[in-house]
């Protein structure tokens, strides 16, 4: 399973710079959140950092569940054929 | 053939709001030109589509495939500005019946199939549609194509249809079945047309109903789970349609006037971001011979110029800020948050999410990043990058001046989402995503891309029903075949009966001489006159 997610990535090197680039980011972007007035019109969304743990989360649990999917409804690509 | 949509626009520019062609036919009174805010938008963005796809496919030879794709347009660019359904209907049949050229010309036996599939399922729109306006011209003596809401008559059969047509959940298994399988340039046109015009009908005709809020949110967000497993990318390039279908369909469902606004403007960017989508990944078919995850990989070695563009696509697609999709989600999330549906404001922005990684970073990424499959072509002929530079400029051009798309938004409410907070809400959601995904990558979790069928709705009558047929078939048949029983040589000589008088090889088959065919009709006809004569 390591192997394969390293082999998509394609080059560690380049990678790293990317997550940790990402990752400050990341950062950078929910401290802005914390001094900023936060307005909206449905109230969670007025939570601090709301949107990143949303999208945090969101990332993970569409993956989680996708698999589970696909074991249930992947079949061979000439399914159909047969 | 640029000239034509070249025309057809300035023609388009040149008609005042407000104009008319009526045309009486049939004892009945046709609206078959009706211009307004709503019809000039779709007019122009199709119009745009066309010229796209023309000059995206100016090197294809296939003389069939480029008419279909003109009357393709043509076919939906009349159905918008159709005033009435009886109109509306004669060219939605079109666009159906034009469309599937695109993937028969693909000539291949999966393309085959698919395309019969397709049309099966676009004629029984058609008919669904035919139905209701009938019903409905029976109830209210009226074809006026205006708001019809669910309750009217007619209205749900000709709801349905319009859903058909716009990839309802449960009622969408023929988009991601059909348009991987249409030709490179074929799906370029396909996802322009049919789907918009959908959208649009259903803004015309359904503007405000609440059960579209739903219909659109679960739109939005069970697509994501099938782009996330699947091989094919036009196949994710397709689910990702249906997810943005489904923000507008949400947009339509909320029914203020920013809410259609935004599924107007939505509407506008999609055709343009998503033309440029299956241009990339239609590029890379025809370079590479393969659109799979599984088998691409490192391309922006060889095709740097398709890769970049892909990205503004990508980038649209994600509601980056300062690409064109930021501006119109936006209307149409704030619309849905206004008006108070928290639920469906928070659906949406999972399908956001959702879009983004599996979508907007997987397309790109998996085809022209990411990992060296070894793959070495030549960069995509001019006239395709040049189509995909021009959709390029357009959804970057509406990103950073959104004014420009407000002078032809139908009505003139309007959102700025360029505010600190909305900025720095998307980048959040965008950035925060983006690392689990890079988390997800790096620990190995990404489902393995592999060359698979992932059963969808269609399975029922692709998979569940033929099979099960074929095994109580295939339980009879010995049975059948063994019977001495007086019914199984009743039928058997039946059918031998019928097939020596009507099949292949019988009399009635055969070619007759025309004096005996005359001397039938003579009597026939002397028949019928005896007959009403007492």
């Amino acid at each position: 399973m390591r192997d394969e997610g390293e082999r998509v990535l394609g080059g560690s090197k380049k990678v790293r710079w990317v997550f940790w680039g990402l990752l400050v980011a990341c950062l950078v972007v929910l401290a802005l959140d914390f001094l900023h007035e936060k307005r909206g019109y449905v109230p969670w969304e007025r939570w601090v950092g709301f949107q990143s743990g949303f999208g945090f989360l969101a990332g993970l649990v569409v993956i989680l569940l996708a698999h589970g999917l696909r074991r249930l409804l992947g079949r061979s690509g000439d399914y159909y054929e047969r | 053939m640029v000239v034509l949509p070249v025309l057809g626009l300035l023609q388009l520019m040149a008609l005042p709001a407000g104009a008319s062609l009526g045309l009486e036919a049939v004892g009945l009174t046709l609206e078959v030109v009706r211009v307004d805010g709503l019809s000039l938008l779709f007019g122009y963005v199709f119009h745009l589509a066309a010229l796209l796809g023309v000059i995206f496919s100016l090197r294809v030879r296939d003389l069939g495939q480029q008419v279909a794709a003109l009357v393709y347009a043509g076919s939906a660019i009349g159905a918008v500005f159709a005033g009435d359904l009886l109109s509306l209907f004669l060219y939605w049949e079109l666009t159906a019946v034009s469309s599937v050229f695109l993937i028969w010309a693909a000539r291949e036996e999966g393309a085959f199939r698919a395309g019969l599939r397709y049309l099966v399922v676009q004629i029984l729109s058609g008919m669904l549609l035919l139905l209701g306006l009938v019903l409905h011209y029976q109830a209210t003596g009226s074809l006026a194509f205006g708001h019809l809401g669910l309750e009217s008559p007619g209205g749900t059969l000709i709801f349905l249809a319009f859903g058909i047509k716009c990839a309802f959940p449960l009622l969408h298994t023929w988009l991601p079945d059909a348009y991987p399988r249409a030709t490179v340039t074929g799906a370029v046109f396909l996802s322009a047309f049919t789907t918009k015009l959908a959208v649009y009908a259903l803004a015309r005709g359904f503007a405000g109903t609440e059960v579209l809020i739903w219909i659109g949110a679960l739109m939005a967000v069970l697509p994501v789970f099938y782009a996330v497993i699947e091989d094919d990318l036009r196949r994710v390039l397709s689910y990702s349609l249906i997810i943005q279908l489904g923000f507008m369909v949400v947009g339509v469902g909320v029914g203020t006037e920013l809410a259609l606004n935004g599924t107007a403007a939505h509407a506008f960017g999609h055709v343009l971001y998503k033309a440029l989508l299956f241009m990339a990944m239609g590029a890379v078919l025809q370079q590479t011979g393969t659109a799979r995850a599984s088998e691409l990989g490192g391309l922006y070695r060889s095709m740097p110029l398709t890769a970049w563009f892909c990205v503004v696509g990508a980038a649209s697609i994600s509601a980056v800020p300062l690409f064109s999709g930021f501006v119109s989600k936006a209307f149409i999330t704030s619309a849905t948050a206004q008006a108070g549906h928290h639920l469906a404001w928070t659906m949406l922005l999972f399908a956001s999410a959702g879009a983004l990684l599996y979508v907007g970073i997987k397309v790109p990424y998996l085809a022209f990043f990411g990992r060296d499959s070894g793959v070495r072509v030549a960069e995509a002929p001019r006239s395709m990058l040049v189509a995909m530079g021009l959709s390029a400029v357009l959804s970057v051009l509406i990103g950073v001046r959104p004014q420009l798309l407000q002078l032809i938004l139908p009505f003139p409410a309007t959102y700025d989402p360029y505010t600190l907070g909305h900025i720095l809400g998307q980048l959040q959601l965008l950035l925060f995503s983006a690392l689990a995904f890079v988390i997800v990558l790096r620990r190995g979790w990404y489902p393995r891309m592999v060359p698979s069928t992932n059963l969808d709705f269609d399975w029922i009558w692709r998979g569940g029903l033929p099979r099960t047929w074929l095994s109580l078939v295939r339980l009879a048949a010995p049975g059948w075949r063994r019977s001495g029983s007086a019914l199984g040589t009743i039928s058997r000589r039946a059918l031998n009966l019928l097939q020596r008088h009507f099949g292949p090889r019988s009399r009635l088959a055969g070619t007759w001489p025309t004096g005996s065919m005359v001397l039938w009709v003579v009597v026939l006809l002397a028949l019928s006159l005896l007959v009403s004569y007492f």
